[in-house]
C-alpha cells in the first residue's frame, strides 16, 4: 500500500467541518420539528370523515414515499424557479426535508392514534373536556409517548439524508466535505471526519429523544 | 333531577327510543332492564349528550341536554358515566386517570387534584393501586378506577352502562358492592345491568325497557314478584 495518509488536511479544516456540522442539525432540527407538525395534521386527514382530505392526505403520503428523496429535492428546487421562486438551497433543503420527514411520520402518527380506542374519546367527553382537550391530553400526548422511538428512528434517519441536500449546493456537512476534498484531494480523510461527525450527531439526536421521552412527557402530563 | 319526555331517537332508518318519558328524583336508585338491543345503553348515552335526540326533551337538574350545544360540556360534568369497557386512559396510571379531568377540566391545581383522587381511589378501595397502569389491574379493579373517575367530578347524577357485563363472575361483586355503597350513600343513580340480584337489594324502582319503549315500571319488589307486561315476564323467567 503505497498510499500516505494526510490527516493534517481535515485537522487543520477543522471550523469547516464544524461549522458544517451545526448547519446539518440546524436544517434537519427546523425540518424534524416542522415535519412533525405536518405529520399530526397530514394523520387527522387521513383518519377525518371527508373523504377529500382523507384522499388528499393518502395522496401525500403515497408520493413521497414512493420516489427516491434526491428526486424530490429537485423538483422542489427547479419546480420553485418554474413558478418564480427563488431561494437559497438551504432554505429549499428544509423544505424538502419536511415534506420527506412529514410524509414518513404521517404513518407512524396515524398508527399510534389508532391505537387509541374509540372509547376513550367518549370517556374524555363524559368527564366534560371539550374536544380539543380529549385531543390533547386523551389522543395526541398518549399516541406521541407511544411513537416516540420509531418517530426519533425516523427523526435520525432525516438528519442523515439532509446529506443529500449537497446536491443542490445547500451548505452542511457533506457539502463542507465535498469543498475541501475538491481543493485537497484528500478524498479518504475527509469523509472519514464526516463519517464520525455524522455517528455522533446522530448519537446526539437519539440522545435528545430519550431525554425528552422521559421528562419533558412526564412534565406534560403534571406529574399527577 | 332528571326528567325526560317523550324521547325518540333514530340511527338512520332504525327507531331505536320509541317515546321514553321518565322522572328520577335526587337520591333515588333506578335500574333499567331489558333485552340486548332494547334501546336501555341508548338511554343513558342520550341522557349526557353522547348521542343526539330527534325528538323530546332531557332535563338534568332543570338544564336541558342538547348534544349538539357547548352546554352539554357542563351537564357533563354534573353527570358521572361509567361505561361496559371501562374506557380507562391506558397510557395514565390509576391516579392520573382520576384526577386528569380535575386538572384540566375544573381547573384544580396539581395538589388538590391529586389529593381528591387519591380520596377516590380509596374510597373504592384502590389506594395500594395509585400508580398502576389500567394493563396491570384487574378487569374489576379497572372499572372501579372508571368509578372513582366519574365520581372524583363530583356528579349530581351517575350513569352505569352495563358496568359489570364484561368482567369475570367473581370480579363482579366487587364493582357491585362499591355501586351499592354509593347508593346508600345518597347518590342518584341510573344503572342499566342483568344483575338482577343487585337491582333487587338496590334499586327504588325498576324500568323494563322493550322495543324503544317502558314497557313496565314500578317498585322493585312489584316488578319481579308481580310483573303485568307479558315480555317482562318471559324476560324475568328468561334470566332467573
Amino acid at each position: 500500500m503505497s498510499y500516505t495518509f494526510h490527516w493534517e488536511v481535515p485537522l487543520r479544516n477543522l471550523p469547516q467541518f464544524l461549522w458544517g456540522a451545526l448547519a446539518t442539525l440546524e436544517m434537519s432540527g427546523v425540518a424534524c420539528l416542522l415535519g412533525l407538525l405536518v405529520a399530526v395534521c397530514a394523520a387527522l386527514a387521513r383518519l377525518s370523515k371527508h373523504r377529500f382530505l382523507r384522499g388528499a392526505a393518502t395522496a401525500y403520503v403515497e408520493a413521497i414515499r414512493n420516489t427516491p428523496f434526491i428526486v424530490q429535492l429537485f423538483y422542489v428546487y427547479f419546480g420553485l424557479v418554474v413558478v418564480g421562486v427563488n431561494l437559497e438551497a438551504f432554505s429549499v433543503a428544509i423544505i424538502t426535508l419536511t415534506i420527506n420527514c412529514g410524509a414518513y411520520s404521517t404513518e407512524i402518527i396515524r398508527a399510534g392514534i389508532q391505537s387509541i380506542h374509540r372509547g376513550q374519546t367518549e370517556a374524555g367527553l363524559s368527564l366534560g373536556m371539550t374536544h380539543w382537550q380529549v385531543f390533547r391530553h386523551v389522543i395526541l400526548l398518549p399516541t406521541l409517548r407511544v411513537v416516540w422511538p420509531p418517530l426519533a428512528s425516523q427523526f435520525i434517519a432525516t438528519m442523515l439524508g439532509s446529506s443529500v441536500a449537497s446536491q443542490i449546493s445547500a451548505e452542511e456537512l457533506t457539502y463542507a466535505g465535498m469543498m475541501l476534498e475538491s481543493r485537497t484531494f484528500r478524498t479518504f480523510e475527509i469523509f472519514f471526519f464526516i463519517t464520525i461527525l455524522y455517528f455522533l450527531m446522530a448519537r446526539l439526536f437519539s440522545f435528545l429523544f430519550s431525554l425528552t421521552g422521559h421528562k419533558v412527557f412526564r412534565e406534560a402530563w403534571g406529574q399527577l | 333531577m332528571l326528567e325526560l319526555e317523550d324521547v325518540h331517537k333514530w340511527f338512520g332508518n332504525l327507531h331505536v327510543l320509541k317515546g321514553i318519558s321518565m322522572t328520577v328524583s335526587r337520591g333515588e336508585v333506578v335500574v333499567v332492564i331489558g333485552r340486548s338491543g332494547s334501546g336501555k345503553s341508548t338511554i343513558l348515552r342520550c341522557i349526557n349528550g353522547l348521542e343526539p335526540i330527534q325528538q323530546g326533551r332531557i332535563m338534568v337538574d332543570g338544564e336541558v341536554v342538547d348534544a349538539h350545544s357547548r352546554h352539554v360540556r357542563k351537564i357533563r360534568e354534573e353527570v358521572g358515566f361509567v361505561f361496559q369497557s371501562f374506557n380507562l386512559f391506558p397510557y395514565y396510571t390509576a391516579l392520573e386517570n382520576v384526577s386528569l379531568a380535575l386538572k384540566i377540566v375544573k381547573k384544580m391545581p396539581l395538589a388538590e387534584a391529586r389529593s381528591i383522587a387519591e380520596e377516590m381511589l380509596a374510597r373504592v378501595g384502590l389506594s395500594d393501586k395509585l400508580d398502576a397502569y389500567p394493563d396491570r389491574l384487574s378487569g374489576g379493579q379497572q372499572q372501579r378506577v372508571a368509578i372513582a373517575r366519574a365520581l372524583a367530578m363530583n356528579p349530581k347524577l351517575m350513569l352505569f352502562d352495563e358496568v359489570t357485563s364484561a368482567l369475570d363472575p367473581e370480579l363482579v361483586g366487587e364493582v357491585l358492592k362499591v355501586m351499592q355503597d354509593l347508593a346508600e350513600g345518597g347518590m342518584t343513580m341510573v344503572v342499566v345491568t342483568h344483575e338482577m340480584g343487585f337491582a333487587r337489594r338496590v334499586a327504588d324502582r325498576v324500568l323494563f325497557i322493550h322495543e324503544g319503549q317502558i314497557a313496565e315500571e314500578g317498585p322493585t319488589a312489584q316488578i319481579f314478584t308481580a310483573p303485568r307486561n307479558e315480555s317482562l315476564r318471559a324476560f324475568i323467567e328468561s334470566i332467573l
